[in-house]
């Protein structure tokens, strides 16, 4: 199965993973061949199979929906690369003329 | 005085008990060991001299208090949180990141008593097999330095094997602590999943990630997963239930045991020393009169595949977090959008990026029932296949990797073969079974080679009392070590 240029630049986006253009063809024809190869289980019958995302046998708990404490907001924004005023700084995401 | 690094975590305890040694000379003769082979394993990222003399002499201070693992050095994989500490996992983009707080299995380590020693060298966020995709170092096989440890906690298996630390933790989503364990002859157990708290454990593959112990021995792997083990509530995921017995009943070894190998291992396409060794076990135990039931595997072709598409999958939505806000690296930009895409396309490696895009690839709009859905079915027929299994056996026994280590560098081009290598490995963590590998031999070239044991799920009890029956088989430890592996052992 063809993985074009454009398909890449599509993953790209949905991934927000920016690839430089020395490496982009290499990985391109590695990831056209992952899928080749993960296509194999095209092959196996799995007709009446329900899907399963977990391997538990037990049924997990939930906790009381009650706060509890956390973590000092000082120190975990202190792993941040910008703050300000007690908040993670980011470059603006609105436009001045659209406020 | 480094004669102190051969002791188990039981003989130390009897050395502290009788007060014929302190903590600190431990921590001492350990460090020591790490200043002599270090330099060309490079095994750790941080070596934590200071810290771990401290808290040797706080132990010492108090005395020898039977705690569980009092005094033990434990080496810790680089993608578990230590509060305050540089946590990389062998990640740019994580460089510098500080934890502000613990991983549940760090707290139950240090409320056990250990003293950690420092932070292995892992393949980037755990994906890799051979340690090669670490963004700081090549870690080498302390076998033989041109050969890879295997991976991803290829640092950890190096620095047991190395005698850098008594044990270590690693993480395990498709075999990342028992393939390492088998290329460097150390054992290396993972848990029924649900078994050890992934709180703290830097998310990969979160169905399939399990932390767990390795060591020089089946006791000492034993002791390490009674500690981190046991449910923990900030993991809703773990069996709610306390850490079970594993030592108890060590000593019954084999006895009494149903034990099944693949039926047709004659045919497998593997290194001739490795499928020896697997039918040399089954001759001996045979002439043990113990009983070999040979089965045919559950789907071991199609699990490879299956792993793949659901690991990648989980990392690509687990790995959004790294998107320069929170933590670690952010490549200035003027917009949000252009610093997404670039902080995570300079901050991941390649191998990453491979499989965040796979992963993007089979949740897209179109693809994801082909490929995800189908995926978790052919999930679904394995569990139900081992559930089968399991009726009519106690004990899975197989080769922990298709061969022993190769070359640095051999497999680094070929992602697929560097895939392949897991083949025995990532059906364990797709229907959640508890799995050890134990070293059983060497290759002609002087390699180590491991074997598997899968039991059934939550029957980790069951696995460690038939590996440490293997142990007593194939006496590894006595007979060959790094750098000396001559001796007259299973040689393929």
């Amino acid at each position: 199965m063809a993985l074009t240029e454009k398909d890449l630049e599509h993953l790209e986006k949905l991934a927000r993973v920016k690839l430089s253009g020395e490496s982009r063809e290499r990985l391109r024809a590695q990831l056209e061949r992952i899928i080749e190869f993960v296509r194999q289980l095209e092959g196996v019958d799995t007709t009446g199979v329900e899907a399963r995302s977990y391997t538990y046998e037990f049924k997990p708990e939930l906790r009381e929906d009650a706060t509890k404490p956390c973590l000092p907001r000082a120190e975990v924004l202190a792993a941040a690369p910008a703050k300000r005023e007690g908040y993670f700084a980011v470059p603006s995401v609105i436009e001045a003329d659209e406020l | 005085m480094n004669d102190f690094v051969q002791y188990s975590i039981a003989g130390l305890a009897g050395l502290y008990r009788s007060h014929e040694t302190t903590v600190r000379d431990v921590v001492r003769a350990y460090l020591d060991v790490i200043a002599e082979r270090e330099p060309r394993t490079k095994a750790y990222l941080q070596v934590f001299a200071e810290g771990a003399l401290d808290e040797a002499a706080r132990l010492d201070a108090k005395g020898y208090d039977g705690r569980a693992l009092y005094g033990v050095p434990i080496a810790v994989k680089d993608n578990i949180c230590t509060r305050g500490i540089p946590t990389t996992c062998g990640s740019k983009i994580l460089e510098g990141y500080r934890p502000p707080y613990d991983a549940a299995a760090i707290e139950r380590l240090k409320a056990a008593g250990a003293v950690i020693i420092g932070k292995t060298n892992m393949d980037e966020f755990a994906m890799g097999s051979s340690t090669e995709n670490s963004a700081y170092q090549v870690t080498r096989n302390p076998w033989n330095e041109g050969y890879v440890p295997g991976g991803s906690s290829g640092g950890s298996a190096a620095a047991v094997a190395a005698g850098m630390t008594l044990a270590a933790l690693g993480s395990d989503t498709g075999g990342s602590v028992r393939q390492p364990a088998s290329l460097c002859g150390v054992v290396g157990l993972k848990g029924t999943y649900g078994r050890v708290s992934r709180y703290g454990l830097v998310a990969f593959a979160s169905s399939l990630d399990q932390i767990g112990p390795l060591a020089r021995d089946v006791g000492d792997c034993a002791a390490v997963m009674e500690v981190v083990a046991g449910h923990d509530e900030r993991d809703a995921t773990t069996i709610p239930e306390p850490a079970p017995d594993l030592r108890g009943g060590l000593e019954k070894g084999l006895e009494g045991l149903r034990i099944a190998a693949p039926r047709d291992l004659e045919n497998w396409e593997i290194e001739t020393s490795v499928k020896e060794i697997t039918l040399g076990t089954i001759r001996d135990l045979e002439s043990a009169r113990m009983k070999v039931d040979r089965v045919d595997l559950p789907s071991t072709d199609i699990s490879i595949a299956s792993y793949y598409i659901l690991a990648n999958a989980e990392a690509s939505s687990n790995l959004a977090r790294y998107d320069g806000v929170k933590y670690g690296l952010r490549s200035s930009s003027e917009s949000l959008e252009r610093m997404y895409e670039e902080t995570r396309g300079q901050g991941f490696g390649d191998e990453v990026k491979r499989r965040i895009l796979l992963g993007t690839y089979v949740l897209s709009a179109g693809y994801y029932d082909a490929y995800y859905a189908k995926a978790q079915k052919v999930r679904a027929l394995i569990c139900s296949g081992f559930k089968r299994l399991f009726e009519s056996c106690d004990l899975l026994m197989l080769p922990t990797s298709p061969t022993s280590a190769f070359r640095l560098g051999e497999k680094l081009d070929d992602p697929i073969t560097m895939y392949l290598t897991d083949v025995f490995t990532t059906q364990a963590n797709i229907a959640g079974l508890p799995a050890i590998s134990i070293p059983a031999g060497l290759s002609p070239g002087g390699l180590p080679i491991g074997m598997q044991l899968v039991a059934a799920w939550g029957e980790e009890a069951t696995l460690m009392r038939g590996a440490f029956g293997l142990e007593r088989i194939y006496r590894f430890r006595e007979l060959f070590s790094p750098g000396s592996s001559k001796g007259k052992g299973r040689h393929a």
